[in-house]
């Protein structure tokens, strides 16, 4: 089914699994609302027309300025053969997902590690305890407050164009100011 | 330990111990990422370690002397390393090898690898690269042989306690419960 | 189990301190499942995985991988570079076909900048991603066999790959890490008789893929060891 027709069919399902949804790039998103989660995945693996088998990934995206850390679970349907990214939007201080490990077998460990990089919790998941990171580690750190300690104590030259003016001159590059073969910005 | 630590042992003596120390380095494999397959395709054929006798078949730390680190050292696999490195029996070395065992490389600002594994065992060949080519690690194996054959064991047995260099403070205690 | 309680209540330093020793009733032997790591560091080149196993005997009951081992972060890191820097990063992703990791980027970012690749590049990449694939297929035939206790494939297997190797830096510079893919094309073009001799190295790969299928697959013994073990059904594996 294309993006459009997912969408459409599970607006007619059930209205209120679709918040709302968008088109990017050829792949659908929907926003479905808390109480309504673990349904629409129940019903995204079971229906026959949308197949979903595959658990493909879960993501977390913060956004700091509306205090929220947006969950994304990828879906994706093998004998389909079509996407749909389920959304949706938590505070960011204890905010909580039901989980969808009952109906994926995969969504457990993808879980684990939103769990452990955003600190969203999730209902329901029978052993939340850290996948990737050290049991010592403090913090989250695909949060956009934390920061990356090394590059606070410690300037990287990277950061710089070549051949944008001001910058250091690199071995084997020649110098902007030199007039001769002058490297455009954005050139590697 | 005997007389080893006590007594410098006479130069023919000196020469036929270094001798046969440096020529049958046995290494511990500890190919972590990337460089591992470096590692493996330079005791292969092509380029061919075990032709200077070192030999990637101990089967344990218990049986090697020598300690090649490749690849990216994060601090959950840290107390791992120096657990492995405190079996394995002395005279050993250590072999850093790649540019992310040596100093965290292109991982240099991530929060979970640890930047050098001179911070958790002593080091001593830097092999540097990103993976640094068979050949190179040929050469970094040719120079600790050279200073094998000048070592002095009792110079080396005599120092006091080696200590890890710990650059930037201890990284915790050490877990040993094998959970 | 109720009676390995009563023998630790038993036993000297235990809650119950006594030298009473409860033997195993009914002809029976009371055994315990062993709990064993198969730590981190293992010889074999699965790079850093620990398995928590319980052992009955010598049959595995219960596995539980740990992994965290190789957690490099590069999802904080991406966020500190630009598209064009994390292609270095992301192509140690997969070691071993690192050309295709590189690959994804580049085409992910020209689909969301709806950039066109000339026709030419496009060929290219999908000569050099293809390359890497038999690159990480080599190294999968000589590194299975190795765990089963087959030391030839492996080297095998290695005299492939350095000629793959050698080919591959000739047009990209780097033997395992290549970061020749960029966004909208590639760092260069390929190099005078790339193609030529490319055409002879896959003949004459062809050619000893013989000796991989009499080592391997004629095998008896790997033949036993890995028809019809482990077999995952394919709800299992897409879950």
């Amino acid at each position: 089914m294309t993006p459009e027709e997912l969408v459409a069919h599970l607006q007619e399902v059930d209205a209120s699994f679709v918040e709302r949804s968008d088109i990017q790039f050829g792949q659908a998103s929907v926003w479905v609302p808390r109480d309504k989660w673990q349904a629409c995945g129940k019903h995204l693996k079971e229906c026959g027309r949308c197949r979903f088998d595959m658990f493909n990934f879960m993501a977390g995206v913060d956004w700091p300025e509306q205090n929220e850390i947006e969950v994304v679970a990828h879906l994706y349907s093998v004998r389909r053969q079509h996407h749909l990214n389920m959304k949706i939007r938590v505070p960011r201080e204890d905010g909580s997902v039901p989980t969808l490990s009952g109906i994926w077998r995969g969504a457990n460990w993808q879980e684990r590690e939103t769990a452990e990089l955003f600190g969203v919790g999730f209902e329901g998941h029978p052993h939340l305890v850290k996948l990737l990171l050290p049991e010592a580690f403090e913090g989250f750190p695909l949060r956009k407050d934390f920061l990356l300690m090394t590059r606070e104590v410690k300037e990287w030259e990277g950061r710089e164009e070549p051949g944008a003016p001001g910058s250091s001159p690199r071995p084997g590059r020649v110098p902007a100011a030199s007039g001769q073969n002058p490297a455009k910005a954005g050139e590697h | 330990m005997g007389l080893v630590d006590k007594v410098e042992t006479p130069a023919p003596i000196k020469f036929v111990l270094n001798w046969g120390r440096k020529y049958s380095l046995w290494v511990m494999n500890f190919g972590l990422a990337c460089c591992a397959i470096e590692l493996i395709a330079a005791s292969t054929s092509r380029h061919d370690f075990i032709r200077l006798g070192v030999i990637p078949v101990a089967h344990g730390p218990r049986q090697a002397d020598l300690l090649v680190v490749a690849g990216t050292l994060t601090d959950k696999m840290a107390p791992a390393l120096k657990r492995v490195f405190e079996q394995i029996p002395e005279p050993k070395y250590v072999i850093s090898f790649g540019s992310c065992s040596n100093c965290g490389g292109p991982y240099w600002d991530s929060y979970s690898v640890t930047k050098g594994v001179d911070q958790i065992v002593p080091v001593d060949v830097y092999v540097p690269g990103c993976p640094p080519r068979p050949e190179a690690l040929l050469e970094g194996i040719l120079r600790l042989q050279q200073e094998i054959g000048k070592e002095s064991l009792k110079e080396r047995f005599a120092r006091a306690d080696r200590e890890p260099i710990v650059v930037g403070g201890p990284i915790g205690p050490v877990d040993f419960s094998n959970r | 189990m109720s009676m390995t309680e009563e023998r630790r209540a038993m036993f000297p330093g235990g809650p119950g301190e006594g030298m009473e020793l409860v033997i195993a009733g009914e002809g029976e032997l009371a055994t315990e499942d062993m709990v064993l790591n198969i730590g981190p560091q293992h010889p074999s080149t699965h790079g850093v995985l620990r398995v928590v196993i319980t052992l009955d005997g010598e049959r595995i009951t219960a596995a539980e991988p740990v992994i965290g081992y190789m957690h490099r972060g590069f999802e904080k890191l991406a966020e500190a570079r630009d598209y064009r820097q994390i292609i270095a990063l992301v192509n140690r992703h997969d070691w071993l076909s690192a050309y295709g990791n590189e690959l994804g980027v580049a085409l992910i970012v020209e689909k969301m900048m709806a950039l066109e690749v000339p026709p030419r590049a496009t060929w290219i990449r999908m000569l050099l991603t293809e390359w890497n694939r038999i690159l990480n297929h080599l190294m999968f035939l000589g590194s299975y066999g190795l765990e089963l206790g087959a030391m030839t494939p492996m080297f095998y297997a290695f005299r492939e790959r350095e000629e793959i190797q050698a080919l591959m830096e000739s047009a990209t510079g780097g033997r395992l890490h290549f970061t020749s893919c960029r966004v909208g094309g590639l760092k260069e073009d390929l190099p005078k008789g790339f193609l030529k001799h490319s055409e002879r190295l896959v003949k004459l790969i062809r050619h000893r893929l013989l000796d991989y299928e009499g080592l391997l697959l004629g095998n008896e013994i790997f033949k036993k060891r890995t028809v019809g073990v482990g077999v995952l059904p394919g709800s299992f594996v897409k879950d």
